[in-house]
Formats: structure tokens, C-alpha cells, sequence
């Protein structure tokens, strides 16, 4: 790389992307700068989990252009993007319920490997798997669950995997959506702890409706409404902003 | 106990067994259990894409016509050689397998299973018009697979295909252990997570399919090499039915198993025609009380107590 890095990790220009007559997303401009928490706020149905998808490749913008680290990688199926250093968490639960925490981590570390060709070792032995998918395990915090199928979590428990699976993957850049969906208080609070410390180690984009979460974790915040970026800024900023209260925070005051 | 003591237990029994038909005096029970052996691996084949990889193929059979026309065509053209004749139908199994699987991998569920038996429906065909290898009638063989074994005497060629029984138990606990299986598994589980994770998932099942193709068409040249004669009915498409069920019977996903399921189908199937000749739907309602009582098959239950393979 002969250019200098940048502080912005992704970029994204004039997506856009529509479903029938529903514009899911309207020309969005984003930047995300490196080794921030960016934070993605907007009604339902404002189109975020739409724009997560263009972003980590399962769906791709009708036009618009997405630039990861200066490159463009639009045209990039979902497994190289993840290969080249997106991961991405989802917002209803997707990790593997039949295998074991440890295994659906160890897959993950398996995934950063050049190819999987390898027919021959107990990848169940191989330390090389075992101890960096350990090391995910302590920091989400279920070091004691190792060797529960996943599928016997709890919910909360299920929401820190969903996570680790993707932070086993060593990202540049982690995608979350609604990392909190579903949790109850103590389980969101135990999902808070966790972002805020692996919070500065690497760039986080996260789509929250949980406010007290948005605003006691990110760095800055985004507000979509109807597949456009209304208002981009610092938390305070956001807070006060009255476009942004008048479209989305006194909506869901008066709700 | 675990699988793989399960398979050992299960190899040792087979290997003890001609003593058993030698006492006897019934020297034709070792033909019959050298059928259920040669099924055996081709269930196990099976079981490697539908076990674990969750591919439901309703044309696995043709790999054994695959598979078994190798070698009865390189026997047609004076080649006799052993090593080339099974190598030609793995290799030629493969082959097939790298295509079909190509084409039929792109779809899944139901569509998958309708694509598998269209291209087996088609080489079923296939080998029913070509007049010269014999069409409907059948090729009779010369000779055996000549790898300096007499093949001829039912023995030998009996502790020849529990050899090759043993070997493909052992690599596929391999396999499934390794890397590759692991992902194999979590494709089969959720494949979008895999694809979200990095893994191009596509190819790597179509390596498994292959590998299952492979191993299937060896099975189809020791079949060829039993009865010296192949005939487009080895690849009937109800002979891959009796394939998916050996593989769900026995139990889906444990390798042994269906090596079992396939033991015990061509088993039930021997006893239940001695009694009736509606012997069908006998094996019909064993099937259907094995699978409800069961769910997970013959060994499902009786593995329970193992840990989960990986």
C-alpha cells in the first residue's frame, strides 16, 4: 500500500438500494473512522439492517459505492469481504445451536486460516484453533460454558457468542446488528460491559435501538430515517439536535 | 461407546465371521455378507454428504453403476489390470461427481434432490441404449480385477472387501474429524454463518461430494468384480432410495451406522423374502417403526452416550 493510511475505514457513497417501491436506502454517505464506535440510529423500517447487509455482502446496493480501507469492495462476495477483514453479528441469533461454544469460536478461527483443504488432523486437538478461541471465550465471558452446546445458552449468553464468533474472526471492522435485541436488562447490561471493552481495539459499526447503550457507548452517532442519513455527529450533538428529535428521539418519547 | 469402537467391534465380528460359515458348512452366507460390506461403503459414502453435510442425494446409486461399468467396460477392451480398473472407477466416479455436484450444488432441499436424480436417471439411460456394452441385458465380465489376489475364491475376496470396508471407516472418521469435516458440519448447520464467517462454501462441499462420489464408485467396482456382470439396474434410482435408507436407519451422521443399516436392510431383506414375497412392505413397516421408535437411527441410540463428533 503505497498511500498513506487513512482515518476513515469505510466509506460508503450513494448507496442506494430499493425494494419494489420501498426505498430501503436513498443515497447514504457514511464515514467510519478507524478505531471508533459509530453507532447507527433510526426508527424501524429506517432501512439499517438493509445497510448492514450491502455492507458485509449479502445484499448488494443498486449503485453506490463501498470503500473499505481506500478499495472499493462492492463488487466482493460476503466470504472474501470477510476474508479482507469485515465480520459481521446478527440481529436474530446465528450461531451454530448443535455445536459446542468452543467449536462455533474455533470454526470461526478456522475461517481466518487461507483454506480449510485440510483433511487429515483432529481440528478438536489442534491447539492452533483451540487456544486463540479460548482466548475469545474469556473476553465474552463464557470461559465456564466451553463445552455446552450452544443451542443450551441463554439468550444473553447466545448475544456475547453471536459476537465472539465474529470478533474470532479478527476483523478490522465489526458490523453489529442489534447486538442487544431481545436481552433483558441484566443480559443488555452484561452485552454493554463486553462492547466497551473490546470498544478502541478495533472499528465497530452498530445499529441499536437500545439509547442508553448508543449513547453510553459510541464515540459518534448516525441517524437514519427512511434510508437517508439525517444527522451525523457526537452523541451530544445528536441529543441535541432537533431534526433528530422531531424524526426519531421524541418519537419514541411520545411511544 | 463410541463410534469408533463401534466400528472396531463391528470389523473384528466381520473378520471372525467366515470361521462361523466355514462350521457352518454354509460357504454362500460369505457371498451374501460381501454384498452387505460393498453396500456398506456405499452407504458410508452416503452418509459423508448427508450425514454431515446435509445434502439429501436421490442419485448416489450412480457411482456404483459408474463405478461398476469402469470396470466392466476396461474388462470389455481386454484391460484387466486391478489398480487400473478401480482407479479408473474412483477416478471416473470423481469425475461424475465434480460435474453433477457442479450443477446440482447450486440448488438445495428439494430442488437438490430432484437434480441428483435427474443426472442418475440419465447415465441409468445412458447405459440402457448403448447396445454394445450390452444395453438392458447387462455386460458380462471375463475376468476379475486382476491385483494378484485370486478374487475367484470367495474368501479372498471377502477379506479384500472387509479391507477396504476398515480403510474407508477409518479415513472418514478422519475426515470428519479434521478441518475439513468441522466446516463441513457448520455448513450443514447454518451455511449463511459460515459464508458471513469467510468460508467460500461452495467448493468445499462440492470437495465432500466428490470425495463421496469417489468412494461410491469404488464401492460399484468391488460389486462388478462380486458377480462379474454389471447392468443399468445397479443404478436404479429406487437403489438410491435403499441407499438413503441404509444411511437413516443406521443412523445419519455417524459413519458406522449406516454401514450397519445397510447390514441389516439387506439382511431383513433376505429373511423377510424366505417368508413372503411381499416382502416389501414387511421391510416397509420394520423401516417405518425403526425410524419412529429411533429418530436418529440404529446407532443414534446406541452412540448417545459418546461425545458429538469434533
Amino acid at each position: 500500500m503505497a498511500e498513506p493510511m487513512s482515518d476513515v475505514l469505510l466509506e460508503t457513497r450513494q448507496i442506494r438500494k430499493r425494494y419494489g417501491g420501498i426505498v430501503a436506502s436513498d443515497g447514504i454517505d457514511l464515514d467510519v473512522q478507524r478505531g471508533s464506535l459509530h453507532a447507527i440510529i433510526g426508527p424501524n423500517g429506517a432501512g439499517k439492517t438493509t445497510l448492514i447487509a450491502q455492507l458485509a455482502g449479502q445484499l448488494r446496493p443498486d449503485s453506490g459505492t463501498i470503500l473499505f480501507d481506500g478499495q472499493p469492495v462492492d463488487r466482493l462476495p460476503a466470504y472474501q469481504r470477510a476474508r479482507g477483514g469485515f465480520a459481521r453479528s446478527f440481529q436474530i441469533t446465528n450461531v451454530i445451536l448443535e455445536l459446542t461454544v468452543l467449536d462455533n469460536l474455533a470454526l470461526a478461527v478456522q475461517a481466518r486460516e487461507p483454506h480449510s483443504f485440510r483433511f487429515w488432523t483432529d481440528a478438536s486437538r489442534d491447539p492452533s484453533l483451540r487456544e486463540p478461541a479460548r482466548h475469545v471465550l474469556d473476553t465474552i465471558g463464557l470461559s465456564t460454558r466451553a463445552d455446552v452446546p450452544a443451542g443450551q445458552l441463554s439468550h444473553g449468553e447466545k448475544r456475547a457468542l453471536e459476537i465472539g464468533i465474529a470478533l474470532a474472526t479478527e476483523p478490522k471492522l465489526l458490523l453489529l446488528d442489534e447486538p442487544l435485541a431481545g436481552t433483558g436488562p441484566e443480559e443488555a447490561a452484561r452485552v454493554v460491559k463486553l462492547l466497551a471493552s473490546i470498544k478502541g481495539q478495533l472499528t465497530i459499526l452498530m445499529i441499536e435501538h437500545d439509547m442508553d447503550a448508543v449513547f453510553a457507548l459510541a464515540d459518534v452517532i448516525s441517524v437514519l430515517v427512511s434510508g437517508r442519513i439525517i444527522a451525523s455527529g457526537l452523541p451530544t450533538a445528536i441529543r441535541a439536535n432537533p431534526d433528530v428529535r422531531r424524526a426519531y428521539l421524541g418519537d419514541e418519547g411520545a411511544a | 461407546m463410541t463410534k469408533e469402537r463401534i466400528a472396531l467391534a463391528m470389523v473384528v465380528v466381520l473378520a471372525l465371521l467366515p470361521l462361523l460359515f466355514a462350521a457352518m458348512g454354509e460357504s454362500y452366507y460369505l457371498t451374501v455378507a460381501t454384498r452387505m460390506m460393498i453396500f456398506g461403503i456405499a452407504a458410508l459414502s452416503l452418509d459423508l454428504i448427508l450425514g454431515f453435510g446435509g445434502l439429501i442425494s436421490l442419485g448416489h446409486a450412480v457411482y456404483l453403476g459408474i463405478g461398476g461399468y469402469a470396470v466392466g467396460i476396461l474388462d470389455f477392451y481386454g484391460i484387466s489390470n486391478g489398480f487400473v480398473q478401480l482407479g479408473v472407477a474412483t477416478l471416473a466416479s470423481a469425475g461424475a461427481a465434480l460435474f453433477i455436484g457442479a450443477v446440482s450444488l447450486r440448488t438445495s432441499g428439494v430442488f437438490f434432490l430432484m437434480i441428483t436424480l435427474a443426472f442418475s436417471q440419465m447415465v441409468y439411460f445412458l447405459a440402457i441404449s448403448i447396445n454394445s456394452f450390452g444395453g438392458d441385458d447387462g455386460l458380462t465380465l471375463n475376468a476379475h480385477s486382476d491385483l494378484g489376489l485370486n478374487f475367484g475364491n470367495t474368501q479372498v475376496f471377502y477379506y479384500f472387501v472387509l479391507a477396504c470396508l476398515a480403510f474407508f471407516l477409518w479415513l472418514s472418521f478422519r475426515i470428519v474429524r479434521s478441518r475439513f469435516g468441522m466446516l463441513l458440519r457448520g455448513m450443514k448447520f447454518n451455511e449463511s454463518r459460515m459464508i458471513a464467517i469467510g468460508f467460500p462454501t461452495f467448493r468445499y462441499k462440492l470437495t465432500a461430494f466428490v470425495i463421496s462420489g469417489a468412494i461410491c464408485g469404488f464401492a460399484g467396482a468391488l460389486l462388478a468384480n462380486q458377480t462379474l456382470f454389471v447392468s443399468p439396474s445397479i443404478m436404479q434410482w429406487s437403489r438410491s432410495g435403499d441407499l438413503l435408507v441404509m444411511v437413516i436407519a443406521g443412523g445419519m451422521g455417524t459413519i458406522v451406522g449406516p454401514v450397519i443399516g445397510a447390514i441389516m436392510f439387506l439382511l431383513l431383506e433376505k429373511v423377510l423374502a424366505s417368508f413372503t414375497t411381499y416382502w416389501g412392505a414387511l421391510l416397509g413397516m420394520v423401516l417405518i417403526a425403526l425410524v419412529l421408535m429411533g429418530k436418529t437411527g440404529l446407532l443414534g441410540g446406541m452412540a448417545k452416550g459418546g461425545r458429538p463428533h469434533g
